[in-house]
């Protein structure tokens, strides 16, 4: 045993110190957010120029990428490390910017005016990142590392402290493990809500001896992209959630089901297990406990269903990915029928830090039903667009408005979409409410995954509505008559309203509906199906009501209901949306006011977009 | 595709059942789409039927029979990027390449497909040309972004 522990020790102190070094050399270090979502908006000319910069004035300056930090609304993220100074995050940076960035690094200077906030240290007349509204109530934990270390150095992850539960939870014995699960009060986060230590002991205590564990990141919810931000952030402590759950039910091979649409969270997983393998943190004996574990990973050719678990299963096993009834559930009859646990990322991100930490720290964050932190995806109609990580218990409102900032252009909330396509649409009115499973359950809508989307006045209720059916009527596998024929057949009916072909005696047939796809559906994919159309029946009624008796859709979105106008106090005549317009539809002589013919107008929009000075009307 | 070339695609991937789709994706990758002939080899290779491999061909969005141009317009149709105007652009497209959604245009330069989330919703309206993500796309940026493509 003596043994065991000294080569633990061994290859983690090694590999630590060399973190530390890494995250804090001895020289200035410029790190670029370099997630897919920061690619987007242009880090990788960034990168490019700084390192070209650095390289030109033969500077002793470190040039690193990084994930994710959460604040996406002011990407492309910079931060700028100066030892013993400060560590300072940049935004909204350009390659121009960057280099400027790089001559003051090398002066020691911070850039005060292009400056978000400190993240370590302090430098004047810069806030620290617990100060500012975006920051101030989230509670980082398991998105401690996005942004803050390089993902593909395992070095890093092991300097803040990764991998150390692992090496505890070896020491300890399996049913030990689990109760600590239990104890944490710790709930799936892909969805479902199920206590994660309760599926552990189904799976533990299952007759078998191959046994596996999935690592679900099939995050086919639109709207939510925590699951890609963690895997592309801190993509070693999914995996060593994932090796702490096989060690606690008795798994010696585990998969991790990724996205077809999210190549580079992929690369960061592989490059993950590549490492943990490499420093025998994966493989055999591993960190000679004498414990086996390997992961293989599998892609997904997009399918929303496919998150749903035994779907998954079927979709790994190369068969078609149609959902099975339960039971028998997964933990005792799942993949090549042995007892499989299937856990989300986010959930097993957190692993770690519970066993790391303890049950009693990750249980006093959070409410009575529903502890710890949960991560959503703040977007939509919404100032500060981004991942935010909140203890459990908070108020929608003040995610939307002291988190997000409010609406942006000064327009005015309308309602916030829980849950994704299966999730509802909750009122201003209810924006008090607590977020924890039980209390976003009452209002009709879900916790799902984490996507919260903000829409304003300009988003029509009916049309959000319609498109979740139309999703939803794409993505269903087609088995349970319930499910294929009920929502197609909502969708035909949101269509018709849509149109200005509404009946009044649609909402009741859609009522009906609602329910009879919702009690009788095989999978949780028909089984939630209909929220958002009976949350939006429940709160915005009106909305239905203007568009099947006045013919008229009020936020401006449904074609058939709606014609564009020129303002003409507003009009300068600049002749911007002539020259846009695809139909030749707009005339006007330039300064004098422009006309839109609507025999032509196809409602395209791109009038709307062109014009500087808001003149186009859309009713 | 050759039968070595499959030969070695299976090698690389496997020969067991989870590694099925991962095949497929390979194929698609290489010859814009899954050919009946190459279904064939695949069916004969690791004894799976036909009826199977179709099945997976024309259940996953990402597969397709017939072949696909040489860029791929993936637009995002999420629900971030649709309340942000997600079907507009998708409208443009359509109407500046003349082909219906999913179709490929005549020189087989692009093919236009709607997707379920890229998971960029902080940029949203978002399109994928190739593997390249353009986010806060208006309607009138789409023809510069489609010069760039050869």
């Amino acid at each position: 045993m003596e043994g065991v522990m000294t080569s633990r020790s061994g290859v983690l102190e090694s590999l630590r110190a060399e973190g530390v070094k890494s995250i804090s050399p001895d020289c200035s270090k410029i790190t670029v957010g370099m997630a897919t979502c920061g690619i987007a908006q242009g880090a990788r000319g960034i990168f490019a120029a700084i390192e070209e910069e650095v390289a030109a004035s033969k500077l002793d300056i470190a040039v690193e990428s990084t994930a994710c930090i959460g604040f996406c609304q002011v990407e492309p993220i910079v931060e700028v490390y100066l030892p013993g100074k400060s560590r300072t995050l940049y935004q909204q940076m350009t390659p121009d910017k960057s280099r400027e960035l790089v001559a003051a690094t090398a002066r020691g200077e911070v850039k005060k005016e292009w400056a978000l906030c400190t993240v370590e240290g302090t430098a004047e007349g810069i806030p620290a990142m617990k100060e500012i509204p975006f920051y101030k109530k989230q509670l980082k934990v398991v998105t401690r590392n996005c942004g803050f270390i390089s993902p593909r150095s395992i070095a890093e992850y092991i300097a803040r402290d990764g991998y150390l539960a692992l090496s505890k939870a070896l020491g300890m014995k399996s049913d030990e493990v689990i109760d600590e699960m239990s104890h944490s009060g710790l709930r799936g986060r892909g969805g479902a809500g199920f206590p994660t230590g309760k599926k552990w002991s189904f799976a533990r205590n299952a007759p078998g001896d191959q046994k596996y564990v999935i690592c679900n990141g099939d995050e086919g919810d639109p709207g939510a992209y925590m699951d890609r931000a963690v895997m592309e952030g801190d993509p070693f402590a999914v995996l060593e959630g994932l090796t702490i759950a096989a060690y606690a039910i008795g798994s010696s091979q585990g998969f991790l089901y990724t996205r077809e649409e999210y190549p580079l969270a992929r690369e960061m997983m592989d490059n993950a297990i590549e490492s943990a393998k490499k420093y025998g943190l994966l493989g055999k004996n591993i960190l000679g406990s004498g414990f086996d574990f390997d992961v293989r990973i599998t892609k997904g050719a997009g399918s929303f269903v496919c998150g749903e678990e035994t779907a998954l299963i079927a979709s790994i096993e190369g068969k078609l990915p149609n959902p099975l009834p339960r039971p028998p559930y997964p933990a005792i009859s799942g993949l090549f029928g042995k007892p499989t646990v299937i856990n989300n990322v986010e959930t097993l991100a957190t692993v770690p830090q519970i066993i790391r930490n303890g049950a009693d720290w990750f249980s006093s964050m959070g409410t009575e039903s529903t502890k710890g932190t949960k991560i959503f995806s703040l977007v939509g109609k919404i100032n500060n667009n981004g991942l935010v990580e909140v203890p459990m218990g908070i108020s929608l409102r003040e995610i939307v408005f002291d988190i997000g900032g409010g609406i942006p252009k000064g327009r005015k909330f309308k309602a916030v979409q829980s849950g994704g396509p299966s999730g509802g649409l909750i009122p201003e009115e209810c924006l008090d409410t607590p977020v924890d499973y039980e209390h976003l359950e009452a209002l009709g809508a879900i916790m799902g995954s984490g996507g919260m989307i903000v829409a304003d006045d300009k988003t029509c209720m009916v049309d959000m509505t319609k498109f979740f059916f139309d999703f939803l009527n794409y993505e269903s596998c087609g088995k349970c008559a319930p499910c294929r024929e009920g929502i197609r057949q909502a969708h035909d009916i949101l269509e018709d309203i849509c149109s200005g072909e509404g009946k009044e005696e649609d909402l009741e047939t859609l009522g009906e509906l609602a329910h009879t796809v919702k009690d009788f559906s095989l999978c949780a994919l028909g089984g939630t199906a209909p929220n958002s159309l009976l949350t939006t029946l429940r709160y915005f009624k009106d909305e239905y009501y203007a568009h099947i008796k006045d013919k008229r859709c009020p936020a401006g979105v449904c074609k058939k209901l709606i014609t564009y106008h020129v303002d003409p106090e507003k009009c300068s005549g600049c002749r911007v949306c002539i020259k846009v317009c695809p139909q030749g539809a707009i005339s006007g002589e330039l300064k004098k006011v422009h006309l839109i013919d609507q025999e032509k107008c196809i409602k395209c929009g791109a009038c709307l977009e062109a014009c500087k000075l808001d003149a186009i009307i859309v009713e | 595709m050759t039968g070595e070339e499959l030969d070695s695609i299976i090698e690389e991937k496997g020969q067991d059942a989870p590694a099925l789709v991962g095949i497929l994706q390979e194929i698609q990758k290489r010859e814009y789409c899954l050919p009946f002939k190459t279904l064939g080899m695949v069916s004969e290779k690791l004894d799976v039927p036909m009826s199977r491999l179709y099945g997976l061909a024309t259940f996953y969005k990402s597969f397709t029979l017939k072949p696909v141009g040489r860029h791929t317009v993936d637009v995002c149709m999420g629900t971030t990027c649709y309340v942000c105007g997600g079907q507009l652009l998708m409208d443009r497209l359509l109407r500046d390449l003349h082909i219906p959604e999913g179709g490929t245009t005549s020189d087989r330069k692009f093919t236009v497909q709607p997707v379920r989330c890229l998971g960029c919703c902080s940029i949203a309206p978002v399109i994928r040309v190739d593997s390249d993500v353009f986010g806060h796309v208006t309607q009138n940026q789409i023809p510069k972004i489609l010069e760039r493509y050869e």
